[in-house]
């Protein structure tokens, strides 16, 4: 009912639509219409109602509300159904539970601020309110769980391209899930967190979580994540806020479009990309998976998206693990 | 090791498809490799009670153990590729350890593969007999991770 609301004025942007239209249009009365704009109000939505001709749509808040998402969203299946969630722990852990209670493949959770966000194995992802994007897909792909090891890839593929066809920045990968800024000191501006539930042969479900900072002011992160982070917005040149909504929009598109791709068999076109986008190729890593330790310079990955690290003539295939550029 | 013992347990695994046997002493660990390939670590015992049980013996004890496991206990086998983890962060207690009673569908592992965390559940209600893999150490698609005992009906 507020959607709807809201999508009326959107219509007539800029001119006057009377109670009395819309109530009749919705089949409502004036009054369930007036609640309706007095809480499109509160969220922050600029409002004028003149006493005549009715009421005229401002400027939107700066919020990733699901009105304002699905307005002009092109992609078919990912984010037909929003979770928007002003505080939550963790979107992943949230869109878990939605997946084991059978939420359908495209379900979007979404939040302004997390208080627990999580990176791997725990690692702390700081998530201050209203400036970044914290999201979580549920996906229900049809695939042996071994092949679940190539979302994480192809999202990191999706967000590259949409940032860079939406904000114009060159983002690298690092492989397999960081979003860096590119440029020399390589600095962290997002991450991938997937989680999977499956059966020993098909995949139940996968909930594929993205962190990304959009409009952070790196200086308010504490001291050692802040050396390591970056933001979209001081990436623009010269710095811009970015708008969330159509970053979302456009990133959400270009996932539908890799992971369909992927479905249809096109991984080889997901992997030549992620190549292009790789930024550990020729460095010299030390990868930690779990308590063994892998050592020596960057090969490039193979056509499953493993790892390959050189050490002399011996070439190992990394699948797990956290690599540490030496 | 005593060179005694050696021939022990090499006439014991003669008519075995083991291929490969690793003893440690201090942690008291005994691993084998079979034709097909996977290793199987086996913590035996705690080192103290150890020391004492001459080593045919406790390899009499694995055999008998594994026999076991084939016939009343459940064998949980990895479904991924990957890192095997006991605890969801290095600093935090581990799910469950060897003895825990569990639930089915309980979380008592995870395993990562490029960011991709698996949890792995528990797939009846019964007590964990024995955790096949260190914490933090790769784990290979159909590799035995767990062995549960189920519980009996009564």
């Amino acid at each position: 009912m507020r959607g709807k609301i809201l999508g009326l004025l959107k219509k007539h942007s800029g001119n006057a639509v009377s109670g009395q239209e819309m109530a009749q249009y919705l089949g409502v009365s004036r009054i369930a219409v007036w609640k309706q704009i007095q809480s499109l109000k509160k969220l922050g939505y600029q409002i004028q109602s003149r006493r005549k001709s009715g009421y005229i749509l401002g400027t939107a808040p700066d919020l990733l509300l699901p009105e304002e998402i699905k307005h002009g969203l092109k992609t078919r299946k990912l984010g037909t159904k929003i979770y928007y969630l002003p505080v939550i722990d963790s979107t992943n852990d949230y869109a878990k539970k939605l997946a084991q209670a059978g939420a359908p493949e495209g379900t979007l959770v979404i939040a302004e601020k997390q208080t627990r966000g999580r990176g791997r194995l725990g690692h702390e992802w700081f998530s201050p309110t209203g400036q970044n994007i914290y999201m979580s897909l549920v996906l229900r792909p049809n695939l042996h769980p071994a092949q679940a090891v190539r979302i994480t890839l192809l999202t990191g593929v999706a967000a590259a391209l949409a940032v860079k066809n939406y904000c114009g920045i060159d983002l690298g990968l690092k492989w397999p899930n960081d979003l860096l800024v590119a440029g020399k000191d390589h600095k962290k501006a997002g991450g991938i967190l997937t989680e999977l539930g499956a059966e020993s042969d098909r995949i139940n479900y996968v909930v594929l979580g993205l962190g990304l900072n959009v409009n952070m002011r790196v200086s308010s992160l504490p001291g050692e994540v802040r050396k390591k982070a970056a933001s979209l917005m001081e990436s623009m040149k010269p710095i811009a806020k970015i708008n969330r909504v159509e970053l979302l929009q456009a990133i959400l598109l270009q996932l539908e479009i890799q992971y369909q791709l992927f479905l249809s068999g096109g991984w080889d076109k997901i992997i030549e990309n992620y190549r292009r986008l790789d930024t550990l190729k020729g460095r010299r890593v030390n990868v930690k998976q779990g308590n063994e330790m892998v050592s020596g310079q960057v090969a490039g990955m193979d056509n499953e998206g493993r790892l390959l690290v050189r050490s002399g003539a011996k070439t190992q295939s990394v699948i797990a693990g956290e690599v540490h550029i030496v | 090791m005593d060179p005694k013992d050696i021939k022990k347990f090499l006439e014991l695994i003669e008519d075995t498809d083991i291929v490969e046997l690793n003893w440690e002493k201090d942690g008291q660990h005994i691993g084998f490799r079979k034709k097909e390939g996977a290793v199987r670590t086996v913590v035996v015992s705690e080192p103290a009670a150890a020391e004492s049980v001459p080593a045919n013996d406790t390899n009499g004890k694995i055999t008998a153990a594994e026999g076991k496991a084939a016939s009343t206990n459940h064998t949980l086998k990895s479904i991924m590729v990957g890192t095997f983890f006991t605890a969801p962060t290095p600093d935090s207690p581990p799910y469950i350890q060897e003895g825990s009673k569990v639930k089915k569908g309980q979380k008592i592992a995870v395993i990562e593969a490029m960011k991709i965390m698996k949890e792995v559940v528990s797939d009846m209600d019964g007590k964990i007999i024995k955790i096949m893999v260190e914490n933090g150490h790769h784990v290979e698609y159909g590799q035995p991770i767990f062995v549960i005992a189920p519980n009996v009906e009564s």
